[in-house]
Order: C-alpha cells, then structure tokens, then sequence
C-alpha cells in the first residue's frame, strides 16, 4: 500500500509542476493590468507605472515566473495584489467553507441517491422504479445556478424556512458544542447549509441512484441468485448484502468523480448564496487579475484532485479485491 | 486555525459588548449588503463604492457632504476664502481618534500631504492637484495654497483625516483603520463581513446605531432575497430593475429613491476614422432610443439624460439643451445627406467601406449588455451594423483606456461635481479623456467653469460646454441613474444620501 | 432491429433528440418571427395565441428564439464533442498502444488539464482568445478532452493483447493502420456513450460561461442568455427563464436517454456489458468525467 501511494504521488509532482507552468503563462496572456484593476478607472498612467513596479510587474516573464517558483520552493505562494495577505493563508481561511459545501453535497447525493436506487431496483418494474427513473435522468440535466436561485426564493423568501445567504459555525466547531450540550449551532450551521448543499448534490443523486440501480440489478439477474431466492430467506438476505457491496462501488466512483465538478459548480453557488469559500475567493480572483491568488487557487485545486484521486483509489481497492490488481 | 478561532471568539466578545454598552440604542445591528467587498480602509487609497461608504462611518473629512450635495462642517467649524487662491479652515479640538488621541492640525496637513504622493495612487489626487501647500495657521486653523483659482475644491475635502502618529509609525490603516468617526473598527473577514461598532467617544454624540455590518453578496438578486428573507436590513443600488420596482411597492421596507450622482453613456473614439466626424456621431445618436433604455431596460431605475448635464445640479441644469432625438427616419436622411448608400446586404457604404463598427461594454452589468443588444437591433434598422463585444471588466477598461475600441458603453460614478465629469474626461489631453476629443471652445468653457468663483458663472459656463457637446456628440450620455435604497421596517434613521452614505444611522 | 424498439431509452431519447434537431432547423424557418425582431411594448408575454412560447426581455418570440437558440447550442456541443473526442481519443489510442515513455508523457500530460480547475482554465482561454462560439469551444473541450483519453487508453491496452491484434501485427499491418481500421471499431461502444453524454455537459458549460456574460456574444440567441436575462427578471416575469431552462433540461435529458440507450443497445449481453462497465469504471478511476463549468 505504501507503495501504491508512493508511486502515486510521485506520478503527481509533474503534474502539479505542469498545472503551475499553466497557470503561470494563462495569466501572462489574459488581458486587463491587475495594477490597473487595483487602483480603478481614474489611474494616471504615473500611478499604473509605480504601482506595477511595486507588484515586481514590470520584470520580465521569465524572471517573474523564476521569483515564483523559488518562492515555492520556501513554501510562499506569494502575496495577494488585493488583499495585502499571503496567498496560502487567504485559501486556508476559506478552504473549510468550500470543503463543508463539497461534503455537503455529497452527503446529499448519497443519502438521496443510494436509498433512492435501492428502492427503485427492489420495487423494479412498478411506479416506484419509473419515479426514481425519471428523477435520475432530470436530476442530471437541471443547472446548479437555477436551482439555486430558485431555491433561494422558495425556501427564504417565500416560506421564510430558511437563513438565505451566509454560512453559520464552522460544521466541526457545531459538532463539538453539540457533545457539550448544546445543538443551537449546529442546527443553524445547517440550516444554512442545506440550500446550497442540495442544489448542488442533486446531480451526483441522480447518477448514483441510476448506477447504484443497475448495478443491483446487475447482482439480482444472475442464475445463482434466482436459485437462492427458491431456496430460502437467508440466502436472499447474503445476495442483498452482496448486491449492495456491488452498488457501493459505481457509488464511490461517482463521488470521486463528482469532487472535481463540485468545486467548479462551488464557484456559481458561493457567489449567490453568499458562502465564503474558495469559489467566491476564484472569481474575485480572476476579475481583479490578482495573479499570485490565480496561480495558488491553481495550484491547491490541483493538490486536492490530487489527494481526493488518491483517497477514491483507496477506497476502491478496500471494497473491490479485482480492481486492486490492475 | 488558531487565529480564525480567536477571531471568532473576538467577535462573539464584540457583540457581547456592544449589546451591552449603548443601552439606549435605536438599532442594535444593521446588516448592509454590499455588491463588493471592501478595498481599503484608508480614505486615501479608497476604490470601489463599498469602500467609500465604510470609510463613511469610520472617518471625518474636513466637510461632509449633506443631502444637496452641500459642504457643511466637520472636522472645520468653519473655513474662509480671503482670495481667490486661499482657504482657511478653523479646526475643532473636541475630534479624537478611536486610540484617543486628538485631532490636530498636524493630521490635516498629514493627510492632505501623503494623498497626492505617487506611491499611494490615490483617486483623490486628481482632484486635489490645484491644491499648492497645506500648513499650519494659527489658533488651530489650516491654510491651503492653491496653484490657481479651482472652485470645486471645496466638494473635494470631505475626504477623511488619518492619524499622523500611526500612519508614519507603519500603521496599515487600509486593513487596521483608525479614525475619528461616528462608528470605530470592529472585525473585517474578508469575504464575509466587515463590523463597526458605535464609537462612545465621538464628538457628536453616541450613533443611535450600535453596530453596522457590511457584507458583499454580488449577485443583485441574491441580495435582494436576502432583504426579503431578513437575512440583510440595508441593500442600496446596484440591484436589477425588477426587484428595485418590486421592493418599492411592497409596503414592509422603507425606500429611498433619489436622482443620483451616477451617469451611463456611449463614449465615441474620436480617434476612430469612422467616428471622427461629428457629424455622424449626430446621425448615430438619433439612433439611440433612451427612453426605452432609461424606462423599460432599467425600469426607471436610470432616467433618460437630455445632455451631460445633470439634473441633481440645479444651477447647472438647461433641460432645453438636448442630445439629438431618437428618430430613424431623420437618422437614415442624416446618412444619406452623408454620403452613405445602403447596400444589398441591408448594411450602408461609402467608397467601399461599410458602416460598421464595434460597441463594447462589459460583463459584469446585464443593464448595461441589453442596451448594447437593444442599440444594436435600432441600428440594423438604419442600416448601420454595430458589433456587440462584451469582456469582463479588466479586459474592457484596458482596451477603452488604451484607445483601442470604437463606441463603449460605460458610466461614471461619484460626480459631486459637474466638474469631476466634464473636466479631466473631456478637455483636451486629459487624463481620462479616453476618446481623444478635442475642442478649444469646450476647453475654454471648462476651464471658466472651474475658476469661476460664483456658482452661477459656473452654471453659465457649463451649459455653454453643453451647448458645444451636443454638436460634436464626443459622448451620447445614456441616463441619469437614480440611487434608491430599501431598508427594514425596523431600522430607524434611514436616510441615506446619494453617494450612498449611511451617517444618519447615527440619528435616532 | 426488434432489440431497437424494445430499448425505450433508445427510441425516446432517438426521438427527442430528432425532434430537437427538426425544431432548431423548421422553426426559424417557418415563424413569422424574425430571431432579433424586437417588439418592446410587449416583453414577457406569456404564452398565447400570438406567441406560442410568449416573448422574451425586448419582446422577441421565445419559440422561435429558443429554436434558433438550439442551433447554437447543438453547433458549439457539437464542435466542443468533436475536438475534444478527437483529441482526447487520439491521444489515448497512441499512449494505450505504445505504452512505455510515450504513455507516460501523454497521461502526465492529460493529468495537468484534469487537475486544473476547469472553471479558471475555461474563463483564461475566453479571456485570452476573445468571446465567440469557436473560442468557446476551444475553451470546453480544452476542460473535457481528457476523459476520452483516459477511456481509449485503457480499452486500447485490453485491445491490444488479444489474439485478433497480434494476428494482423504478424503480417506487418502498420500501427496506424491497426489503431484506426482495427481497434477503433471495437473501441468505439463506450466513446460514443461518452459523446453522447458530453454533448449534455457541454450545453450546460455554454449556458452558464453566458450566463456570466462570457460566452457567445449577443445578439446570437443562445439559451445561456436567454436563462441569464430571464433570472435577473426572475420574480416578475418567471417564465422566460423557466422557458429557458426547460430548453436546456429537455436538450440534455434527450442526450443522455440516448447515450443510455446506446449504452444498453451495444452490450445487451451480461458478460459484455460488464466488462465494457468495468472498462469504463477502471479507466474513470482517476478521472472526474462530470467536467462542466456550471
């Protein structure tokens, strides 16, 4: 196992080495001048030029892209143009919104999507099948951003159920006050969770609860099982357990797969419901060129693809002894 | 992790405290919804308009602007003008900082001195630039040198005071500010929320609000649910046109609707060789229709303009002074008259060359990319092929500022003074006169206006420029925006003025 | 033929996306509307006599809008399925087959678009090569190629151990000409389930790049737009946006029925099915396929 990750990770050094070279020569392409974008439309074009020697903008590319990297090499992702801090800290402050939101999501993807494929392929051919079809196949066609705002307007304005924008106590810091005693945090970090949470999870629930369906059909038609079912109750009960082993893997395939989108679809629902994670730090970003913040936002969504490939791969082989050989 | 704990437990302390403190307190917190986050907390490198409010509350300027836009007294008890090229303010001794250490004469000169140095890049430093030496007069008074006669200033010197002491010792005041207003620093999460806290100390009196909270929601519509929801007390423009006519029919919010400092409008490369002739920027012009764009594209949010006059200057104002009207029919004469032929594809030409040109604007404003579209549409009409180009912000202004564009749509905010429009946009090689248009009769007019020292000279001389403009069309200005601004039903002292400026929170 | 009409997801998605096509191509044709007529005096009328599908924010013909606005939307997932399966199919063809360095260098490769957040990746080649329908499709399949590479990589590794291949490489058929006359055929199940599923994804992605104001340039009557102006007037007027939005899903879900039609058409069989899913899932194993920028 040990060696599985270390090849692993040895095979992601050059891809995070690539996704800085990247990140590094988008940015030199995109037009608009951060330092233009920084001090705003009156700039004098004595104020542009003081203000790009201060950022180090006025060296050449590659001398720039040199500082960059031997500053990564001590740890520094460098200084926001913006917001005066070190670009590591500014992610690691909004990191735990963005993954609260991603674990969000995937819990509602899970917790709609499997039950929802279980049922669909134990009731298989009746009414309760077609509804779990159906909902599988919108599920996957409805826009995270109109569901959103739609969202929004259902469950805060009009019915006044929920908080609209904002995000409530950090879920692990709620958890621990809910063991001393006292749920009022934890109830609220949900309540505004759920919105943004389910908006974005229903997709991965339609895949899973279409996957998971088949693949327990897959288990239920085979000859053996048809046998056991006519021989009696506990080998029905061993081919469940088996078919549900078998659901679990497309199940975790698909929340592998679904991370990678999460924390793109994150950037248009952080912005609407106003939850201070990385989405909303990427398109801030990217609309004031500030350049270092690019380049690490780049950077750590490229480590975290690459732990969460890591982490589904291991998981994979705990569940399923075949795919451990390939 | 340890930090963010702390500061998390600093905040919770916070609004123990300040729930306990001002008893008498007419709104315990109001929650503002902002479009951005703020920049800089230093009034000197102040950037967008989230800034500009939150500096608002946590500094005083010299002045401050009322309601009509009207400097009245602040940090001065009064000011004189013994000659055309001098100004002196008498100080009051009561003001202190939010350390507690009072506001001298020193911090003027300080203030005014540092915001015109280039390493600061302030936006303010255009404006100030007539201003020669700043120094210290007696009995606690401050005696400013102008270069020459320069009569805006005074609308210029709202600007907030910093303390000297910090800011020299290495203070950061844009993320740490220190000032010497109503409301003190509490807490600012980037992203999220910036705290204020009644300031007990202030000279004029405890604010009737205990804390003010100001959080950036970008999407217009987010922001307006968010009010409905409850979730905010204050939201101000810029909102979408559909929700501001909503929100003010609905009786369970306070409103507040005003003409604005804000203009939109089409600025012309004069540069451009098709767009160097006045005289088709006229013929382009009666292609516009502003008053579908004014009323049913911003909902009546942004009423239509008549001219680059605006109507919240009264003494500056001719409402008989107009852009050409909308009328394709006068239009397509006008191009014909002009030598341009309409071609078998529906587009016109001269000596072969089509009539066809790029009309930016960009992305972040759907108002803004519907006029462009609705524009677009008339001119097919005409025979004129306008080609819609939209890049978000950066892109956009670089390409406007860089001179490489031909019409862009676009607007200016702020304007307390016709001035900060007209002058360093329109005269000759001005700074922000982006268009390259050149006029030695306007340039006149607006240097009269500015040296002008009775406000009906400068009326007199602004409306003549106006005259000029409406011939040569280097601009065909949009609309006048409105300002409006919704509030909670329990939020008392909601009066915001139209830079958007919350003080009279601070009234009960 | 009989296995055709008993798979409904085939017919109904066959028939949806038939129906897509015919509508994008007959409507603007047929409708007394002009795309860009606008009518001001009566925006957001709702559906009636005079317009099938009402009107939209300038008063235009939502059906006949919406229609045109298919047209794009099939041309830009379209292109965005063709480049990117191209590339991503050749690219994985040529590392499968060769193995060695060469495959190295090309997953490595690969890796770097797939670890790259697509949303910065998509706005910078926007950003960087201008507004408009091709740039947008540079921009989606510059985010969604790599999964065809993941998927022919691994189908062409089983490939080419089997008995059929080493036979005609004996008689010295040229690599080319094994990758594309010999594998590709038998390949193909799985690429064009994929395409048909990108070409949902990419409807989506081009929806949501408008939205931001990123994507084609007005006046073309894209339904990103068309869902973008309807949210801003959401509360007044909800039925363009919701009209948009139907569009998109019905397009969307038209492709996947397909996509699982075709997937259960070509491997009706347990043991094939499995190993074409086995397949799929191994070569997904490292890959997240759900790429979309919305």
């Amino acid at each position: 196992m040990i060696g599985f990750v270390a090849k692993r990770i040895a095979q992601f050094i050059p891809m995070l080495a690539g996704v800085v070279v990247v990140a590094f020569l988008l940015v030199q392409l995109v037009p608009g001048d951060p330092a233009r974008a920084l001090i705003g439309q009156s700039a004098t074009p004595e104020q542009i030029a003081a203000v790009r020697q201060a950022l180090g903008l006025d060296n050449p590319p590659w001398v720039q892209f040199y500082n960059y990297v031997v500053g990564l090499f001590h740890g520094d992702l460098g200084q926001s143009y913006f917001q005066k801090q070190g670009v590591f800290e500014l992610i690691m402050i909004r990191l735990p919104a963005t993954l609260e939101l991603a674990f969000g999501a995937i819990v509602v993807s899970i917790v709609i999507g499997l039950p929802l494929g279980v049922v669909a392929a134990w009731f298989r051919g009746t009414w309760i099948d077609a509804a779990a079809l159906v909902f599988s196949q919108l599920g996957v066609a409805l826009t995270v951003f109109w569901l959103a705002i739609v969202f929004m307007y259902v469950f805060a304005v009009q019915l006044n159920w929920l908080p609209a924008i904002g995000r409530g106590t950090p879920l692990l810091e709620a958890f621990g006050l809910l063991l001393t005693g006292n749920p009022q945090p934890l109830l609220k970090s949900l309540s505004h969770l759920i919105m943004p949470a389910v908006a974005m999870g229903l997709q991965g629930a339609a895949m899973i609860c279409r996957m998971v369906r088949a693949s327990m059909l897959e288990v239920l038609d085979q000859p053996y099982v048809r046998t056991a079912r006519a021989k009696g109750v506990s080998e029905r009960r061993v081919v469940w357990h088996h078919a549900l082993r078998n659901a679990l893997v497309p199940t975790v395939t698909i929340v592998g797969l679904q991370f990678g989108g999460l924390l793109s679809g994150a950037v248009l629902v952080e912005g609407i419901f106003g939850w201070p994670g990385l989405g909303q730090l990427t398109v801030a970003a990217i609309s004031q060129r500030d350049f270092p913040l690019v380049q690490g936002l780049a950077l750590c969504f490229a480590v975290l693809f690459g732990l969460i490939t890591l982490v589904t791969d291991l998981i994979h082989g705990a569940i399923d002894p075949r795919v451990r050989d390939e | 992790m340890k930090i963010n704990q702390l500061i998390n437990h600093g905040l919770v302390a916070a609004v123990m405290v300040a729930a306990v403190v001002p008893a008498y307190a007419a709104n315990d917190v109001v929650r503002v919804g902002m479009d951005v986050d703020a920049q800089s907390l230093d009034p000197r490198t102040q950037r967008n308009t989230t800034d500009v409010r939150v500096l608002d509350l946590l500094y005083d300027g010299l002045v401050s602007l009322d309601q009509s836009l009207t400097p009245q007294p602040n940090l001065a008890l009064s000011w004189e003008q013994p000659d055309a090229t001098t100004l002196i303010f008498d100080i009051r001794t009561d003001a202190k900082f939010h350390d507690g250490t009072p506001v001298t004469v020193d911090d003027v000169i300080y203030t005014y001195e540092t915001v015109v140095d280039p390493a600061l890049a302030s936006n303010h430093a255009s404006n100030l630039n007539a201003i020669d030496s700043v120094t210290a007069g007696d009995d606690n008074t401050v005696v400013f040198k102008l270069k020459a006669p320069f009569a805006p200033l005074l609308s210029y010197m709202d600007l907030g005071i910093v303390p000297k002491h910090l800011a020299e010792a290495g203070h950061d005041l844009s993320t740490q500010p220190v000032g010497s207003g109503p409301f003190t620093f509490g807490q600012w999460d980037r992203g999220s929320q910036i705290v204020l806290n009644a300031n007990a100390d202030y000279y004029g009196g405890v604010s009737a609000t205990a804390q003010v909270v100001f959080v950036p929601l970008a999407d217009n519509s987010a922001r307006a649910q968010a009010l409905e929801a409850g979730s905010l007390d204050i939201i101000m423009a810029p909102l979408n046109a559909d929700d501001t006519i909503r929100l003010r029919a609905d009786d369970r919010f306070q409103s507040v609707s005003k003409p604005g400092i804000k203009i939109t409008y089409v600025n012309f490369n004069t540069r451009s060789p098709l767009l160097s002739d006045p005289a088709l920027r006229r013929a382009l012009s009666m292609l516009i229709d502003n008053q579908t764009i004014g009323n049913d594209i911003f909902g009546g949010v942004e009423t239509p303009a008549t001219s680059i006059l605006m109507p919240v200057f009264e003494w500056g104002y001719d409402a008989s002074i107009t852009q050409p009207a909308f009328d394709i029919a006068a239009a397509s004469a006008a191009l014909d008259e002009l030598g341009w032929v309409m071609g078998a594809d529906g587009i016109r030409e001269k000596d072969g060359v089509k009539l066809a040109f790029t009309l930016a604007t960009h992305s972040e404003d759907s108002a803004r990319i519907q006029s462009v579209e609705y524009i677009q549409n008339l001119m097919m009409a005409a025979g004129v092929q306008a080609n819609v180009s939209i890049s978000d912000f950066p892109a956009f202004i670089g390409e406007v500022i860089g001179g490489s564009y031909d019409a862009a749509l676009l607007g200016w905010d702020n304007l307390v003074d016709p001035d900060v429009l007209m002058y360093v946009t329109l005269h000759t090689g001005e700074s922000r006169n982006w268009g390259a248009y050149s006029n030695p009769e306007t340039d006149a007019q607006l240097e009269r206006a500015r040296t002008a020292q009775t406000q009906q000279e400068r009326g007199e001389a602004y409306k003549a420029a106006a005259r000029l403009l409406v011939e040569d069309m280097p601009y065909y200005v949009l609309t006048n925006a409105g300002f409006d601004a919704f509030a909670a039903a329990d939020v008392t002292g909601f009066d915001p003025d139209v830079l958007g400026n919350l003080r009279s929170l601070t009234k009960d | 033929m009989k296995r055709f009409y008993k798979n409904t997801y085939l017919v109904l998605g066959a028939v949806m996306v038939l129906l897509l096509v015919g509508l994008a191509g007959l409507v603007p044709a047929l409708s007394p509307y002009g795309v860009e007529q606008m009518d001001m005096p009566n925006r957001f009328a709702l559906p009636g006599p005079q317009h099938w599908l009402g009107t939209d924010n300038f008063g235009r013909d939502l059906l006949t809008r919406l229609a045109s606005g298919a047209q794009i939307s099939l041309f830009i997932s379209f292109g965005t399925v063709l480049v990117s399966s191209v590339l991503g199919i050749g690219v994985g063809m040529l590392a499968g087959y060769f193995g060695g360095w060469l495959d190295a260098v090309l997953m490595r490769f690969a890796d770097i678009f797939l670890a790259f957040p697509a949303f910065i990746l998509a706005l910078a080649i926007i950003a960087v090569l201008g507004p408009g329908p091709v740039n947008l499709i540079v921009a989606l399949a510059a985010v969604s190629w790599t999964q065809y590479a993941r998927v022919s990589r691994a189908m062409t590794m089983t490939e080419r151990h089997k008995d059929y291949i080493l036979a005609v490489r004996s008689i010295g058929v040229s690599p080319l000409k094994i990758l594309l006359v010999h594998i590709l055929p038998n390949i193909s199940g799985p690429l064009v389930v994929l395409a048909t599923f990108g070409m949902g994804t990419a409807i989506v992605a081009e929806s949501g790049m408008s939205f931001l104001g990123l994507g084609v340039q007005p006046p073309t009557p894209t339904w990103g737009w068309s869902l973008a102006y309807g949210l801003k007037y959401l509360r007044a007027e909800p039925w363009m946006s919701t009209a948009a939005g139907l569009a998109i899903t019905f397009a969307v879900l038209a492709f996947n029925l397909l996509g699982d039609g075709i997937r259960d058409h070509l491997d009706p069989g347990q043991v094939t099915r499995k190993a074409s899913r086995k397949a799929i899932k191994n070569a997904f194993q490292s890959t997240p396929s759900s790429r979309q920028t919305s």
